[in-house]
């Protein structure tokens, strides 16, 4: 199926795409700058009219990767957004003002990697008890290290 | 709830209670009732705040009963995780093992034998008439009908039957695999298993119509609740939820996998987003699970052959799956790095989208109604249960969970008797 969608976000976004990886006919994934994350996000969701999945947060030893997953139901694809943020500066925009149901995920990627989301409305802690203990985050691969 | 701060138990009693403060503290602060009560069955907390008898802000508060699933995942091989998440949800037991082995397929970019897509079609197929046919009966309970619920729920037994003739088990069917399903269907059996699905159609009839023409149910559902296109669209919501309010998205249709697309059926949308559509949908989906059921037993009298290709190795790379449970889109991620066991394991279940809308749906209504439109999402349904309401002015407890669902019931019992039924 030929894919409007896919061609307009290349074309448009050209200068910022880092690195664009069509692993198949349906799934994509396109590296980008934390610095653009809104003005994409903004685009496809508005736009576009994509659905948005979810957020996937990992460790990587390049830095914390997050991946946004956004899905266009009518052409059976689903385009997925990646900015991998540096260990020393887990910072990124919250894009919870945009698309609404980002909010709570971006709260558990907050409580298991210790990202912090710039301008989140509702930055509480989410899935972690209240008393786990500060700067500790469990989905982090030296998470547990120093126990050991 | 955006740019407020919850204030938490100790800042209460740090905080001088000056008339200035106490007005302050009065407009958020919440009595931590629960989330472990010996009401609930499931640690999870909903906080109505309600002024008089209207819903006026919802929270929503998860995670004490997080097992770490996606992280005992990254020490498992690829094959121990299908056991691992079919234990995510009970209900659900097949979507989440079918997502996986969906992600694993895409990984390893491979396709499974037509038989065992037709095997896995029939199994997700008859899962979703079980957990509708649940959610019928808890909807009727809720709502003061509980012959609905026991008529549902008693139908609700041959098709856990019928799992039991499939696959050995009435729930965790233990079927999927990456690569196919482990084990195969008898075709002495087939016969035996139509009878049964056949038998369920004058069922669901005679349920339908009870649900549809009651003038209680449609009193106590119709125009309640409603969730817009557009807010259904910023919050994500998936599966039923967001079909009621007219997103035309179906993972079954858009995106094809096991044996959707070699099948006849439809996709059923409406367009009024309230607690009434949400049930008559659940219903309507029902016979197009029938109708599936029947076209892939037909098929699989003449396709012969394997139902699983092994796979040997797992490439590194990423992998997306995804599968259309009874309540919404279930996705799985996993991140490959070519090794035994997958870096990361990203697991998203429908409820996660479909509960925040709450926050959009429950905001003006009263808190008897509050119940039902709880349910109409068909959260894990214990999830109901965990409801505290507190009042605003006093910021006292005034209902329990048990409370709510009188209430709920007594409005009903009241437009009964007000229509002379």
């Amino acid at each position: 199926m030929e894919s409007k969608s896919i061609d307009k976000i290349k074309e448009k976004f050209e200068d910022i795409i880092i690195e664009f990886q069509e692993r198949s006919v349906t799934r994509y994934y396109v590296l980008i700058d934390r610095k653009d994350l809104l003005t994409f996000v903004s685009y496809i969701f508005n736009d576009l009219g994509a659905r948005y999945i979810i957020e996937t947060g990992l460790d990587t030893r390049e830095g914390i990767e997050i991946l946004y997953h956004f899905a266009f139901d009518d052409e059976g694809k689903i385009v997925s957004l990646r900015v991998v943020l540096p260990h020393e500066k887990t910072e990124v925009e919250s894009i919870s003002n945009i698309v609404t149901g980002a909010q709570w995920i971006e709260r558990e990627i907050q409580d298991i990697l210790g990202v912090t989301f710039l301008n989140h409305p509702d930055p509480r802690r989410f899935i972690l008890a209240d008393d786990w203990p500060q700067g500790n985050y469990p989905y982090r691969k030296n998470f547990g290290a120093n126990e050991l | 709830m955006t740019g407020h701060r919850e204030i938490t138990p100790i800042e209460r009693i740090l905080v001088p209670m000056n008339s200035k403060n106490q007005k302050k503290s009065m407009h958020k602060t919440i009595i931590p009732i629960g989330p472990y009560h010996p009401l609930q069955e499931e640690p999870e907390h909903f906080k109505l705040f309600v002024e008089g008898e209207r819903v006026v802000d919802i929270d929503w508060k998860t995670g004490y009963n997080h097992r770490g699933i996606e992280k005992l995942a990254e020490g498992m091989s690829y094959d121990q995780v299908t056991f691992l998440v079919e234990r995510i949800c009970g209900i659900c037991s097949t979507s989440h093992p079918l997502a996986y082995v969906n992600a694993v397929e895409d990984l390893c970019k491979i396709d499974i034998p037509e038989r065992a897509k037709y095997i896995r079609t029939i199994i997700a197929e008859l899962e979703r008439l079980h957990s509708h046919l649940l959610w019928v009966g808890l909807a009727g309970h809720f709502l003061g009908f509980d012959t609905v619920w026991m008529w549902a729920w008693k139908y609700r037994e041959p098709v856990c039957d019928i799992m039991e003739v499939i696959t050995g088990n009435r729930q965790s069917y233990a079927m999927m695999k990456p690569g196919g399903v482990r084990r195969d269907i008898d075709n002495n059996d087939i016969s035996k298993i139509m009878k049964m699905v056949d038998d369920l159609v004058p069922q669901l009839d005679l349920l339908t119509s009870a649900v549809k023409t009651d003038p209680v149910i449609q009193a106590r559902t119709k125009g309640v609740g409603i969730l817009t296109k557009e807010e259904a669209h910023n919050y994500g919501a998936i599966g039923p939820t967001g079909r009621t309010s007219g997103l035309k998205i179906d993972i079954r249709r858009d995106f094809p996998y096991a044996a959707y697309d070699l099948v006849d059926w439809k996709v059923i949308t409406t367009e009024n987003g309230d607690v009434f559509d949400k049930v008559v949908l659940r219903m309507l989906e029902m016979y197009e699970s029938v109708k599936i059921t029947k076209q892939c037993l037909e098929k699989l009298k003449t396709v012969t052959g394997e139902i699983d290709i092994n796979i040997k190795d797992v490439p590194s790379g990423h992998g997306l799956g995804h599968a259309e449970a009874p309540r919404g889109e279930v996705f799985h991620y996993i991140r490959s790095d070519g090794t035994n066991s997958p870096i990361r394991h990203k697991i998203r279940a429908p409820s996660f989208c479909n509960v925040p809308t709450f926050k959009a749906t429950c905001i003006g209504e009263t808190v008897s109604d509050a119940t039902i439109i709880l349910a109409a999402v068909d959260p894990c349904y214990c999830c109901t249960e965990r409801m505290a309401v507190v009042n605003k002015e006093t910021d006292k407890q005034v209902f329990t969970s048990k409370d709510l669902v009188r209430l709920s019931r007594e409005k009903s019992e009241k437009i009964r008797h007000e229509i002379g039924q």
